[in-house]
């Protein structure tokens, strides 16, 4: 994993174009990658049933076709070593396939410590629903100076099916905004409630 | 206000950033603190005509050390090179310790804020009716969050109502401590400008 790492930092440095820095992170495969989520027995994944010009697709389906109470999320860690400090985006081409809940992309930083975690967005503010051909989706994080490691997937609650290829992990500039409603430590971009009236 | 003092306020805005507990008794606001278990926070209508107010009371046997705070995490993203005011009315009754308003800017290093100010200088104690208070914070470029809320130190009872979240122009003075003036560590505006 390290080795790995390594490897991309090299060509980080090497390459200049934004788009060369991302890490092509379902490359790996079924070797870092794993089943998990609140119900992951409702859901199977499927590797590489399409091969896209060489790259690996993934598909994550509930098995009963109606019903799937809970999530499932296909998922990998990630060191946090060389991306402390920085924003990072996970973004990817997902297609959806009559999901009656919702699905998204998601990535969390977790502490050291097992503490609240830093950054998270898991598009529950914009999800993937329905049928959907092929869309381009990205969730954006800081990964704060005490992060460990980095949590990444996608994830499918209730029924329907989702596919995903061209998954990639990059450092952003801090011009790109991060996403979602929430960084983990709940943070919507206004304050809310001031009066206490419920609004 | 000494350096040990300012220690001290760094430490509870450490604290603050890391003894958040979750609760959902007041839309969009959690308890935290040192001791958050010592303190039950929740709304109320104090038949005043203010209509809801929040309050945050210490429960029996609070220990008098500690501080429980209502506190809400911002994202910066909006206010970044800007400088922002928090005001809102307090009402209290019977602190023994103090209370106040909180605002702090976090940047990278969540033990070391860009920006912070509690009130302890101009805290509320004592049994005091509703009045105005605010503190006045610059939003550095470099901010990650933006927390804030209000605090009881110690026994008795606090309400809230009425907070406003506002940019202010430059003409607004500053409260509390804001890093980088003169990069020196010992904090030179302790915000005695506030508005009482």
């Amino acid at each position: 994993m390290l080795m790995r790492y390594g490897w991309l930092l090299v060509t980080m440095f090497l390459l200049v174009t934004a788009a060369a820095d991302a890490e092509k992170v379902l490359s790996t495969g079924t070797k870092v990658w794993f089943k998990a989520g609140s119900a992951p027995e409702q859901y199977e994944v499927v590797w590489n049933e399409e091969e896209d010009e060489g790259e690996p697709m993934v598909h994550l389906r509930s098995i009963d076709p109606d019903s799937a109470p809970g999530f499932g999320t296909v998922m990998r860690n990630l060191a946090a070593d060389h991306l402390r400090g920085e924003r990072v985006r996970l973004s990817g081409e997902v297609k959806a396939e009559q999901v009656d809940n919702w699905a998204g992309l998601w990535l969390r930083v977790d502490r050291r410590d097992g503490r609240r975690p830093h950054g998270f967005d898991n598009m529950h503010d914009r999800p993937i629903r329905g049928t959907t051909g092929w869309s381009h989706h990205e969730v954006i994080v800081d990964v704060a100076e005490d992060a460990e490691s980095l949590a990444m997937g996608f994830l499918l609650n209730g029924a329907g099916r989702l596919s995903v290829r061209n998954l990639q992990l990059e450092v952003v500039g801090q011009n790109f905004p991060v996403t979602g409603r929430g960084n983990g430590t709940g943070q919507p971009a206004e304050p809310m409630n001031l009066s206490f009236d419920g609004k | 206000m000494h350096r040990s003092v300012a220690g001290l306020l760094w430490v509870m805005a450490a604290v603050m950033f890391v003894g958040a507990l979750q609760a959902d008794s007041i839309k969009g606001w959690f308890l935290a603190g040192s001791q958050p278990q010592d303190y039950e926070m929740g709304v109320e209508d104090l038949g005043d005509g203010k209509g809801k107010a929040a309050y945050l009371h210490s429960k029996q046997g609070a220990s008098a050390g500690g501080f429980g705070t209502v506190m809400q995490n911002v994202s910066p993203e909006r206010y970044r090179g800007q400088r922002v005011r928090l005001s809102g009315l307090l009402k209290s009754n019977d602190v023994k310790g103090w209370a106040g308003f909180w605002l702090r800017i976090d940047g990278k290093d969540a033990r070391q804020p860009l920006a912070f100010d509690n009130m302890v200088d101009r805290g509320v104690r004592g049994t005091t009716e509703w009045q105005r208070y605010s503190i006045v914070l610059d939003v550095a470029e470099e901010s990650r969050n933006i927390a804030f809320g209000f605090l009881l130190a110690g026994s008795g009872q606090l309400w809230a109502d009425e907070l406003d979240f506002e940019i202010v122009d430059e003409s607004v003075p500053l409260t509390g401590i804001q890093q980088g003036a003169g990069a020196s560590d010992e904090p030179g505006n302790l915000g005695f400008e506030g508005d009482r």
